[in-house]
């Protein structure tokens, strides 16, 4: 791997000269920049693959699952498995799906399962991620690039090629298409954080980049309208665009991001959209504490992967276990994402400690409570020096025909030696991630 | 598994606003440098010409006119504005064009930033820019397999060449052949063109008119040349 830690540089101009950035807003204005690249790849082993792969795929059908349940028979809730308050007071629950069975009977489509690997080399779900995952394209082009600039360090490694990405998710979307039009991407436009991948997925995947005002829906059918108003029908929609923006006369009134009556054609099941809406049920950082039980209930299998210890101050037992040991504890606003929210209470001033306290105390739906995982640091290259710092990995499992995990994942890694929040918007950079063959 | 070759309105308009102004991009830059060559040792009335040509107070020193016309981006004449437009339509259509085709897009601009930050007074240094915009139209003729795409760039390239020949007093016979070109554009996808003012400037296209024309002339012809294009 020398040979490519000492051609970062030429990486990184790769990376300037085929625009891969990602957007950020600071104080109300939109900027672009590139999204840190670290050459030192993160090595998985072939083993230890083998067991991720497995439960990862078992965790991701658990899921689909229980959102099918949720919004039909709620068998789950019945059982006493999960309490139903955790359900419906959930922000990501979305009554308008309830009865509603998307295409092919899969709700997520993509999941974006993020893990970190503990010092004691156990693999623990730090969250999952089943609405609009993103971040895929940037270990597809880093891949793409650390090959050209530097082929011997793969003549050398036997690593898995992970540039079948696009055929993945290609694959999936002609499978709940069906046949019934054009497979589409929908994203907001460019002042999405996200937009590079958008675009890059669109190039990789051959299928349409569509903006908000290119779709329509008449007579209950979605189409794409092109050059001389001319109509084409979209059988499937990979959308990037939030549920609660996604059709202004079922949800947010006031989006022009969404596509009018969309609803309506997905209820009718004329189209397949990816992900499914309601996904955020089951993302819940609330939700995500039963996902093991789910497993269990489901599959009848016991869970190959487990959660960072988790404790909800909804049971009296958590309960009192939290209010003895907050301040050795990870707090997190179960309605906060993207590392914000996330509060560590061996960082808060005592005052500020029995603030949260009492916060918790009024609303314990609110939060969840883990033991501080010591992650297994990654080294990464700051200057020409060698350090280590704190990354998670985010698995891309994708449900279509069958459901299988992309070999290779977005490894996010956090610039501050301090700090374990390793989100891009927070300042934290990635690098590829090697699935060995052997 | 269901293609289509269609594109929206949208993005029609973007392919032809980013021929133009890539096209803009290569030909500011070729004049630029032209006209700095007359500056090295002519009259200031020589390399004055490119400046009173594009609509620029020619009052300051040379010098400032020059690093203004390659790095004042808030300059719409500049060869940074050109560029900082062309890219902000081709960022836009990465998956019609192809990020290898965008790449070259992207090279100009990281190049003219990085000089921009250096005041660089050099202009040879913008000389890669050239050669990216080559590679640029290259590479659509190479990996842009869509015919209907290749018309809207290539419609907007040549109604900015025609724009500039024009500008810049380029002899007929350059003009006529770019402007045969655009005709086969129009050929190729009619509906995109107003026909009116096809047949128009295509009466207007002829040598005598063209050496006897004077200010209302050319003007006419940069009123039906920019006006060509509906979409």
């Amino acid at each position: 791997m020398d040979a490519l830690t000492e051609s970062r540089d030429t990486v990184n101009k790769w990376m300037d000269r085929f625009g891969v950035r990602f957007g950020v807003y600071k104080n109300g204005v939109f900027n672009e920049q590139l999204f840190p690249f670290d050459p030192i790849a993160r090595v998985i082993t072939a083993s230890d693959w083998e067991y991720l792969e497995k439960g990862l795929i078992q965790r991701a059908d658990a899921l689909n699952r229980f959102l099918f349940d949720v919004y039909h028979d709620k068998k789950i809730i019945a059982d006493g498995v999960i309490p139903s308050e955790f359900v419906y007071s959930s922000k990501g629950y979305m009554p308008e799906c309830e009865g509603l069975t998307p295409a092919m009977s899969i709700y997520s489509h993509i999941s974006g399962i993020d893990l970190v690997q503990a010092v004691d080399g156990r693999w623990l779900v730090l969250e999952d991620n089943l609405r609009i995952p993103s971040g895929a394209s940037y270990p597809m082009i880093a891949r793409t690039i650390t090959r050209k600039v530097s082929p011997d360090t793969f003549r050398r490694n036997d690593v898995a090629d992970n540039r079948d990405y696009a055929r993945l998710l290609r694959e999936m979307m002609d499978y709940v298409n069906g046949g019934r039009g054009l497979s589409v991407i929908l994203t907001p436009g460019r002042y999405n954080s996200a937009f590079f991948e958008h675009s890059y997925l669109a190039e990789k995947t051959d299928m349409l980049l569509a903006y908000p005002g290119d779709l329509t829906v008449e007579d209950g059918m979605v189409y794409y309208t092109g050059l001389y108003n001319t109509r084409e029908r979209v059988g499937a929609i990979y959308r990037r665009v939030s549920d609660e923006y996604l059709d202004p006369l079922a949800f947010e009134a006031t989006s022009l991001l969404g596509v009018p009556n969309l609803m309506e054609a997905y209820r009718l099941g004329n189209v397949a959209v990816v992900n499914a809406l309601g996904n955020g049920v089951a993302d819940d950082k609330g939700i995500y504490y039963f996902v093991e039980k789910m497993v269990r209930y489901y599959l009848g299998e016991e869970p190959i992967l487990h959660n960072a210890p988790t404790y909800l101050p909804y049971f009296k037992d958590d309960f009192d276990y939290v209010m003895d040991n907050l301040d050795k504890l990870v707090i997190k606003d179960v309605s906060e994402a993207g590392g914000y929210g996330v509060v560590f209470g061996s960082s808060l001033a005592p005052d500020k400690l029995e603030e949260l306290r009492s916060l918790i105390v009024e609303q314990p739906r609110r939060w969840i409570v883990q033991e501080v995982v010591y992650f297994r640091d990654l080294e990464i290259l700051e200057g020409d020096t060698r350090v280590e710092r704190k990354a998670d990995l985010r698995a891309f499992v994708v449900t279509g025909r069958q459901t299988s995990v992309w070999k290779s994942g977005l490894t996010r890694f956090s610039r501050n030696p301090d700090s374990f929040i390793v989100n891009s918007s927070q300042g934290g950079g990635f690098k590829d991630t090697w699935v060995m063959k052997q | 598994m269901t293609y289509t070759s269609t594109i929206s309105a949208v993005k029609a308009n973007r392919l032809f606003w980013l021929g133009r102004y890539a096209e803009r991009t290569y030909l500011n830059l070729h004049l630029l440098r032209k006209y700095f060559d007359l500056h090295i040792d002519e009259d200031e009335g020589e390399y004055d010409v490119y400046f009173e040509k594009l609509g620029i107070d020619t009052a300051e020193s040379s010098e400032s006119k020059f690093m203004r016309q390659m790095y004042d981006r808030s300059s719409c004449t500049s060869v940074i504005n050109d560029i900082e437009r062309a890219n902000d339509n081709a960022i836009l259509l990465r998956e019609e064009i192809q990020s290898e085709t965008l790449s070259y897009i992207q090279l100009s601009r990281s190049l003219i930033h990085t000089l921009a930050g250096e005041c660089n007074p050099n202009i040879t240094a913008m000389q890669p820019v050239t050669d990216y915009m080559l590679a640029f139209w290259g590479s659509i003729a190479e990996r842009i397999p869509n015919g209907l795409i290749r018309n809207f760039l290539e419609a907007g390239r040549y109604v900015e060449k025609i724009d500039m020949y024009i500008r810049f007093d380029y002899p007929f016979g350059k003009v006529r052949s770019v402007f045969d070109n655009l005709m086969h554009c129009v050929a190729n996808d009619p509906a995109v063109f107003n026909h009116e003012v096809v047949q128009k400037m295509s009466a207007l296209m002829r040598e005598d008119l063209y050496l006897d024309g004077g200010a209302h002339y050319k003007g006419t012809l940069l009123c039906y040349v920019n006006s060509i294009v509906v979409i």
